[in-house]
């Protein structure tokens, strides 16, 4: 209750002057400087006829009977006049000599009246009336032009009131001249109207918002600003009396009434959506407020103005509710409800200023629209760092899942995919499968078991790998793709061109010879064969784990054959299948080495050696050789084994390591030797 | 002749219930009761005169209704003059206070009513120096007696392109005109309020969104604060009148300023909703057009600026131009939004030209524009949240279609071994990460599946393979294992806890493949056999290959060898056989029942280690004939290792009496009569060597 009185104090500081007086009736502003305190506030004693509308000409010559302005007769006679009823006020106010015309600001008056200066009619407001049935109400604060005026200034005011539980001037009057007054004027409509134009545009724009997002806490912010937008328009300076001039003034005070009732429900319902912590009662308070909904529609304003009281009651006990409720759970979500609480309270003291305002009769300014300014501030803050912060929450959630992606994906055999004629990921099942002729790249280091030996595991994984990143590459660059790697080995699988899977052997051991003779301190060698056959791709697994894998003959005839590049000293070796798919071989350095026996095969295959000038010294050498090697191999072929001999001789004087040629020549020795069994077909194997 | 134009100009406007006539240099009214009267009269002007109250002109008048500076009188727009008007009352009244409203007037004024000095706004003067411009609407009460009224208004203007009266004079009771322009100034307020909240608002909301290179709100949210700023500006004025001690130069210069920036801005604005249809070039242009706008504002004087007001209307119109390009390019092409933003925008301009007309005719009319704009505005924020949700939405799809493709794509990823690798962040997977740790590498394939898949179509044989993983797949991860990769038909399986854990893996594969079998001989198919083989160890996992094209994969001679036992199974027709690493380290193993089966020796290297088969998961019949082989079989192998050959052979020999097809004992058989016959090697040890790769 002291916070209460304090903050009271501190209002009324803020909203009310203390100027001068009127005493008995009369008002001394002679010495009053208008330039230097500004508009003059007309409260005090004044003149006050209960029960008739005394004319202005004899309004001064009555006995001397007081009430205080503002503030409605009932509160200030203490009962002695009822609120409904007429009556007259009259007061006098000496002027200082001015050249400039007066303005009179005069506060509400419930609820018609009459306003006379110096026995002249200035205005009248509504239409008075001796009988409820004869008049009109119109409550509705007047800035009036009062023109140039002698010093004295006589005003008389007949009122009467059948509507509101509260007749008589509730509010304060200024008085003010032109050099001043409209400034003044300016000033107090202003604020309201950016305030309207703030709490409209903020109330629209949420509210048709909640239409797109389907959100309740928008919605009613969006509801719980318009009702107030409204709400501003029909109290203090009244500005949307203007534009609604054609309905009655105990409809616009309903309307008043239930803006004020709905914007509390919205209000409410507002906090519970923000705070799913907040009672859950707190939702049934709508049925709680459509008794006041109902009461204000039908009952007579003298009635249901009757039950402000309760309202106001259940109002800051249900706030403090929220107070208390939301310190309860400070810690669960402490910098939105720290921003909350901060706004709410704001709110919360405007309110009950006005409240205090009401209830005690204490001239000034509801304020409630303006802590209400900083409340849809703060609180516009916090949806709509809500909405980026969902926003971000989603982008985040995309950004890290697309960097999962973009690394799952690197385990994926993209290429094979196509091959299933699968766009993406989600398309694959296990089970998939496709038959397909294709090209195949066997890649081993040869003795690789050797170096490992002299290597700790995390030294082989790092040379693995720094020989994988280098031909990874060269594959991709001629249209193949990595299908598995075997430990040591890689199978690379191409679909389209043979020159292009001659091209990236080529340039892989290119590579190779140019990485050892870096700094890699591993002299590695690296045999490559090429094939080509029919495969079945296909995915394999179970729902947890799924895998690409190849199956078929050719997959084992492209191992088996690489086995044979170390017997026969050649780096790049082909298969007849390849070999025959070639376009036009006699581009190439080639060497038909014979034919060999794969096991598990029906047919001996014929291997042809590759050679280029980009990894192979000696092609000179070979070229001249290959006359002698060749003519070597069609004599071994025919059993001429001497001749045989002779030719291979010749190629070894040039190459002396040509690792053919000695495989050969001693074959045709053991065969000269041993004379030719009669299913020899000069097919060589490999012996494990 | 020239003057012919204005003369016994008419107007009698009876809506005002007023008759009025204007005549040049006068105005006759009669029947008037107070309602704002416009004076659109033709005023008295002489030039280059500062008439004083009761000085006669000495220059002939020129008869104006606004302006000095047109075609007509061929006046230069600097320079000063008199405005004179007369207003005669046709009935006389005692006495009248009437409000008269002097509009924005350029640069400077002093009003006399009646011979009375009213004051006026700034300093008038001769030349530039002595005088003060101030531009603002400003009201004055006079008391009219008699029945003629005479304005005069000493003008000087060195500030603006068009120098004088801007808009008529406007009369009326004091009341009524005071709430007349209560009202406009309310909805300029309003107006002002409204965009003022919706800039700052999308201010911060830009602000926030910025790093995702949303720029569009931002944008908006300075157009509309720029807006709010300019509603105070011009009509009433209400900046200027409010603040009358700033003179005109600066709210002139913000004034135009504020068009400047606010047209490119909102093209700017345009191109970031409409990204399609603008490229960085246009952008670039616009910000440089924005920039020497506000530059060319700031500093050049005011004089200058409206001097160049043609330049305005050309910049106005090609940016204009540029945004319907934009708008209908975007219309044309459906993009949601394009009629939203094109229909606040006509709106708009159609209340904007509304205006005009009602100012320019003496029409009875609302002034909407602040309502058209309020309307466009609120279009603009809808049209903005739902281009936002809009973006959210998508990114939820994005984000939920991502997901979806990542637990399918999961399916390839080593997961475990990356658990391994110690990466909490998924995304951070580098190529040759690794880590060595203790574990049990199981391997398990298919006994004689190349003959059974060449009697199978490719597609049986991807739906027998998968349907068989499928069974197998769960049973590993139940015992804490997960499967390193598929090898055409084997399962390469590490198990990181114990190797408990992976024997009663294999044992409870080994007693599915007995329930999968029953199954396949009811439907007619072939009994299967499978062969696991246990090796424990320290085993590297990592990532290799290289960064498009990764696996997870485990190196070790523990895997080497764990495969090569696979292909033991066969040898020895085991169901399963594990490693004297995996039987050391095994703390359950009195609930197994195994045979030892001899050592093996890989290739190149010196030790040799025992192998033992675990005959637990045989079907029942084998499992008792074999529980009950076991320990003939084992002290034959005795006999063999301590070089008895004999007895060897005598006990195989009857072990083969019972079950003549147990390849185990074949081989030793084979291998003790090859020792009786050929004698001993020097370095016989006893052992079964294997090449390992």
């Amino acid at each position: 209750m002291k916070i209460y009185l304090t903050l009271l104090f501190l209002f009324f500081l803020c909203f009310t002057s203390w100027a001068q007086t009127l005493q008995e009736g009369i008002l001394d502003a002679r010495s009053y400087d208008f330039e230097k305190s500004g508009m003059l506030s007309l409260e005090g004693n004044v003149r006050f006829y209960w029960n008739e509308h005394v004319s202005p000409l004899d309004a001064f010559s009555r006995e001397d009977n007081f009430l205080t302005m503002p503030g409605h007769w009932e509160f200030h006679s203490d009962g002695k006049y009822p609120g409904i009823g007429i009556g007259t006020y009259a007061f006098q106010i000496l002027l200082p000599p001015s050249d400039e015309p007066w303005f009179l600001y005069v506060g509400d008056v419930s609820s018609s009246y009459n306003l006379f200066i110096n026995g002249k009619l200035i205005h009248s407001q509504g239409k008075i009336s001796q009988q409820k049935e004869n008049g009109i109400p119109w409550v509705e604060p007047q800035y009036l032009f009062l023109g140039h005026q002698e010093e004295l200034l006589e005003i008389v005011i007949q009122v009467s009131n059948f509507y509101h539980r509260e007749g008589g001037i509730w509010y304060l009057w200024y008085l003010g001249s032109e050099s001043i007054a409209e400034e003044w004027y300016r000033k107090t409509f202003s604020l309201d109207l950016i305030i309207i134009g703030f709490l409209t545009s903020i109330g629209l724009v949420f509210t048709l918002i909640s239409l797109l997002n389907r959100n309740y806490s928008s919605l009613f912010f969006g509801l719980f600003c318009l009702v107030l937008a409204i709400r501003t328009g029909l109290t203090n300076n009244r500005e949307l009396y203007d534009s609604l001039q054609m309905i009655s003034w105990p409809f616009l005070h309903r309307l008043e009434y239930i803006c004020m009732y709905s914007a509390f429900l919205f209000f409410t319902q507002f906090t519970c959506v923000l705070f799913s912590f907040i009672p859950s009662f707190f939702r049934k308070i709508s049925l709680f407020i459509a008794l006041f909904f109902i009461g204000t529609l039908f009952l007579p304003i003298k009635i249901y103005t009757g039950f402000l009281i309760v309202f106001h009651i259940t109002t800051v006990l249900i706030a403090l509710t929220i107070v208390i409720s939301l310190i309860r759970h400070f810690r669960e979500d402490r910098k939105r409800i720290s921003f909350f609480l901060m706004a709410f309270l704001l709110f919360f003291i405007g309110l009950l200023h006005d409240y205090a305002l009401v209830t005690f009769f204490i001239p000034g300014q509801q304020i409630v629209s303006y802590s209400l300014i900083l409340f849809v501030i703060i609180q516009m803050g916090i949806l709509s760092s809500r909405i980026v912060g969902t926003f971000l929450a989603v982008q985040n959630l995309t950004i890290h899942l697309e960097s999962l992606n973009r690394a799952f994906l690197n385990f994926l055999p993209h290429s094979f995919m196509k091959y299933l004629e699968k766009g993406s990921a989600n398309d694959i099942k296990l089970g998939d499968h496709v038959s397909k002729k294709l090209y195949l790249l066997f890649i081993d280091i040869r003795s690789f078991t050797e170096i490992a030996e002299r290597l700790n595991p995390e030294e082989t994984f790092s040379l693995l790998n720094s020989y994988w990143e280098k031909i990874g590459p060269h594959i991709r660059k001629h249209g193949g793709w990595v299908e598995r790697y075997i430990g040591d080995a890689i199978l690379a699988l191409f679909a389209i061109d043979p020159q292009e899977v001659l091209n990236a052997a080529i340039d892989i051991q290119k590579e190779i010879r140019e990485m050892n003779s870096g700094e890699m301190g591993h002299e590695l060698k690296m045999g490559i064969s090429l094939h080509y056959g029919s495969l079945i791709l296909g995915m394999v697994g179970d729902e947890k784990r799924m895998q690409a894998t190849v199956i078929g003959d050719p997959t084992t005839v492209a191992t088996q054959i690489e086995g044979y590049s170390k017997v026969f000293g050649t780096d790049i070796l082909m298969s007849e299948d390849f070999f025959l798919t070639l376009q036009d071989p006699t581009k190439l350095n080639y060497l038909f080495l014979g034919q060999v026996f794969i096991p598990g095969q029906k047919k001996e295959i014929g291997l042809y050696g590759v050679y280029d000038k980009s990894f192979d010294k000696e092609l000179p050498k070979r070229n001249i050789v290959k006359g002698y090697f060749e003519r070597g191999l069609l004599k071994f072929h025919q059993q001429q084994f001497k001749q045989a001999i002779k030719y291979f001789d010749e190629t070894l004087k040039i190459i002396p390591d040509h690792k053919t040629a000695i495989l050969y020549r001693n074959y045709s020795l053991k065969q000269q030797d041993e004379g030719v069994r009669k299913d020899w077909s000069g097919t060589i194997t490999m012996e494990y | 002749m020239k003057y012919l134009f204005f003369t016994l100009l008419l107007a009698i406007t009876f809506t005002l219930g007023a008759e009025v006539i204007f005549e040049p240099g006068k105005v006759q009214i009669s029947n008037w009761n107070g309602k704002p009267l416009k004076l659109e009269a033709s005023y008295s002007f002489y030039w280059n005169e500062l008439l004083s109250p009761g000085q006669g002109p000495s220059s002939e008048p020129f008869f104006l209704k606004g302006q000095w500076a047109n075609n007509k009188t061929e006046l230069p727009p600097s320079g000063y003059g008199t405005y004179q008007l007369i207003i005669e009352w046709n009935e006389i009244i005692e006495q009248q206070d009437i409000m008269l409203r002097v509009p924005s007037i350029s640069s400077s004024y002093k009003l006399y009513i009646d011979g009375i000095d009213k004051g006026g706004l700034g300093v008038v003067g001769k030349t530039l120096r002595d005088s003060l411009a101030i531009v603002a609407p400003h009201t004055f009460f006079l008391k009219r007696t008699g029945n003629r009224t005479e304005i005069l208004i000493q003008v000087s203007n060195y500030h603006d392109v068009s120098g004088g009266l801007w808009n008529p004079l406007v009369i009326g009771n004091p009341n009524l005109l005071l709430s007349q322009v209560k009202n406009i100034i309310s909805r300029d307020l309003f107006l002002c309020g409204a965009l003022l909240i919706i800039g700052l608002f999308f201010l911060i909301f830009g602000f926030n969104l910025l790093k995702f290179k949303s720029r569009e709100y931002l944008l908006f949210g300075i157009f509309s604060i720029i807006m709010a700023l300019r509603v105070l500006l011009v009509n009433q004025r209400i900046l200027p009148a409010l603040l009358l001690q700033i003179p005109w130069p600066f709210w002139g210069a913000l004034e135009y300023w504020t068009v400047y920036v606010a047209v490119p801005l909102f093209a700017l604005f345009i191109g970031e909703i409409f990204p399609r249809f603008i490229n960085w070039r246009y952008k670039i242009i616009l910000i440089v057009c924005l920039i020497l706008g506000s530059l060319f504002t700031i500093t050049v004087p005011i004089v200058y600026i409206t001097k160049l007001i043609s330049l305005l209307h050309l910049y106005i119109i090609i940016i204009s131009i540029f945004i319907f390009l934009i708008l209908g390019q975007a219309l044309y092409f459906k993009e949601s939004g394009a009629i939203f933003i094109l229909i606040g925008f006509v709106i708009m301009t159609s209340t904007i030209v509304n205006d005009l007309i009602v100012s320019n005719t003496s029409m009875q009319g609302r002034h909407l524009t602040p309502w058209g704009t309020f309307f466009f505005f609120i279009l603009l924020v809808l049209f903005l949240a739902g281009h936002f949700f809009k973006k959210q939405e998508m990114q939820t799809g994005l984000s939920k279609i991502l997901q979806s493709t990542n637990n399918n794509l999961l399916r390839f990823v080593p997961l475990e071994i990356l658990h391994y690798l110690g990466k909490s962040d998924l995304s951070q997977i580098e190529v040759g990460e690794n880590v060595s740790k203790e574990m049990t590498v199981l391997f398990c394939n298919i006994k004689s599946f190349n003959k059974l898949s060449e009697s199978m179509t490719s597609e049986d044989c991807f739906n027998f393979l998968n349907s068989y993983f499928n069974h197998m797949g769960p049973i590993i991860r139940k015992h804490g294992g997960f499967i390193d990769k598929f090898i055409g038909d084997s399962i390469m399986a590490l198990f990181p806890d114990s190797p408990d854990e992976a024997l009663s893996a294999a044992v409870e594969m080994q007693e599915t493949m007995t329930d999968y079998n029953s199954g396949r001989k009811k439907a007619g198919y072939q009994h299967l056999k499978i062969g696991i083989g246990l090796n424990s160890g320290i085993v590297t996992v990592g990532t290799i290959g290289e960064k498009e094209r990764m696996e997870g994969t485990a190196i070790s001679d523990v895997v080497n060898l764990a495969r090569r036992m696979e292909s033991l199974t066969r040898i020895f027709d085991a169901n399963m056989i594990i490693s004297e690493e995996v039987f050391r380290r095994l703390d359950m193993l009195q609930s197994y029942t195994f045979c030892f089966l001899g050592r093996v020796q890989v290739l190149g290297k010196m030790e040799n280690i025992g192998m033992y088969e675990i005959i637990d998961g045989c079907e029942n019949n084998i499992f008792e004939k074999k529980r009950n082989l076991a320990p003939k079989f084992e002290r034959a192998l005795l006999y063999y290792h301590l070089k008895q050959f004999e007895d060897a052979e005598k006990i195989f020999l009857e072990i083969l009496k019972d079950s003549p097809e147990n390849k185990a004992t074949l081989y030793y058989l084979k291998d003790c009569q090859k020792v009786l016959h050929q004698g001993l090697d020097e370095d016989w040890q006893g052992t079964l060597i294997m090449e390992v790769k």
